[in-house]
């Protein structure tokens, strides 16, 4: 069971329950923002893990905002696996920061270096045009955020501006009692950014290294 | 606030303590060095120290050297447990591709596949010079170490030190490390062998030529002894 009321720390969690990890994540009635906890190494499977339950197994949706790496590696990645990906909206800030190419899954590309205020404004249009724009995003249904990888923030943006970001970000979810936050930082990456993102979560989902190859 | 650059150890003894504990994780390292100086061998260290540490790594040979050979000419080495092969080592032959490929779109496509079916920590391609022959091959280099290292790897990239050359630049220009292996006859008339980092960014590492011998564990440096 991971972890208690509050920022209690899970541990002792497995390859195969991650998912459970998730699924007790959502179905917490009194917290609704995670920090994922992962040794740098397995960011990658983690955030394949979640991609994985949201999109296949529990046939949701959500919005993924990729920082450190272009969103093009996890969208061949989630091809490969053959995870469905109709539910998958990209925010992708890193192709734009490192010039790379858009891919063809539903995509917004963020530049500039006050993107994270940019990003802010970003969900509250998306907000208010949810209803509007049918088509595109159905903001109010979505079952998560999750943001890959947070660690790397203060190489771009203030400290303020990143306290900022998430203090809006966790307004905008509040009323929204379906959508679930995932940050997910290698612990040992950048630990004061950590413990600065501890302050704008309800629970640490800590995965132990050992859960998988 | 400053970043604690990630490490991954390097499985040779004495050459964590040169680099801050380790290779810098992600990043891409050029091995470079003349025929018999220990590059596979040190190639080999670093993944089967992964391996042990609950990492998944990729051997991709573009010699096409079968396994069983490789297996053979290591048996002796302490490190080399046949038992990784399969599960957290996976051997990738790129040889028959190579022969055939009409340009480097079908090898980037080749790692992409195994790299999205193993998701390994570690990579080592060797030797990856033999790729120079073929067209497009600086512009090829640069676009693969970016993205081995978007893929979140340490990939090791061995490189064959031509005569005249200190390392192979096509190489060198694009990694984050490079670490040199060389030998020399000594004064007693038998060869020495050394370990430099020429380069290794966000790193401090120590510099020079340091002796390295090279026992049932491997490749051992002796920092400081042997100084060039």
């Amino acid at each position: 069971m991971p972890g208690g009321q509050g920022t209690g720390v899970a541990r002792g969690l497995t390859a195969s329950n991650i998912a459970e990890a998730i699924d007790e994540s959502i179905n917490r009635s009194d917290g609704r923002r995670f920090l994922v906890s992962v040794k740098t190494g397995k960011i990658v499977h983690v955030n394949l893990t979640i991609l994985s339950h949201f999109l296949r197994t529990l046939k949701g949706s959500g919005i993924y905002i990729s920082i450190d790496r272009p969103h093009k590696y996890i969208e061949l990645l989630l091809r490969k696996k053959e995870i469905p990906q109709e539910g998958v909206y990209y925010v992708d800030i890193a192709t734009r920061r490192s010039g790379g190419e858009r891919g063809g899954y539903s995509l917004l590309s963020i530049g500039g270096f006050l993107w994270l205020k940019i990003l802010a404004n970003t969900f509250e249009d998306l907000y208010i045009a949810n209803g509007k724009k049918p088509e595109k995003v159905d903001f109010f249904n979505m079952d998560f955020v999750l943001i890959d990888n947070a660690a790397v923030l203060p190489a771009f943006n203030s400290m303020d501006s990143i306290r900022e970001f998430f203090s809006e970000l966790g307004n905008l979810v509040r009323d929204h009692q379906k959508m679930r936050t995932y940050i997910v930082v290698p612990k040992d990456l950048h630990p004061k950014m950590f413990e600065t993102l501890r302050n704008f979560v309800d629970q640490i989902i800590e995965i132990p290294d050992e859960w998988v190859l | 606030m400053t970043y604690n650059i990630s490490r991954i150890r390097t499985g040779v003894g004495g050459l964590d303590d040169m680099v801050e504990g380790g290779y810098p994780f992600p990043s891409s390292m050029l091995v470079a060095g003349s025929a018999g100086t220990g590059k596979t061998t040190l190639a080999l260290q670093f993944l089967t120290q992964g391996a042990a540490e609950g990492e998944r790594g990729i051997y991709f040979a573009t010699l096409s050297e079968p396994i069983q050979w490789l297996l053979r000419f290591t048996e002796g080495f302490k490190f080399m447990k046949k038992e990784y092969f399969g599960e957290e080592l996976i051997y990738q032959d790129m040889g028959g591709l190579l022969k055939k490929m009409g340009d480097f779109n079908d090898f980037m496509k080749a790692i992409e596949d195994c790299i999205t079916e193993y998701m390994p920590q570690r990579i080592v391609i060797d030797p990856v010079t033999v790729l120079m022959k073929k067209k497009g091959y600086r512009e090829f280099m640069f676009d693969l170490s970016l993205a081995l290292k978007n893929w979140e790897t340490t990939t090791l990239l061995t490189g064959e030190v031509q005569p005249g050359e200190i390392y192979p630049v096509e190489v060198a220009y694009v990694v984050d490390g490079v670490v040199l292996l060389t030998s020399r006859i000594g004064k007693e008339g038998s060869r020495q062998r050394f370990l430099e980092i020429l380069k290794m960014r966000g790193t401090k590492h120590i510099t020079g030529a340091h002796m390295t011998s090279i026992t049932d564990q491997g490749i051992q440096v002796q920092v400081g002894m042997g100084m060039l």
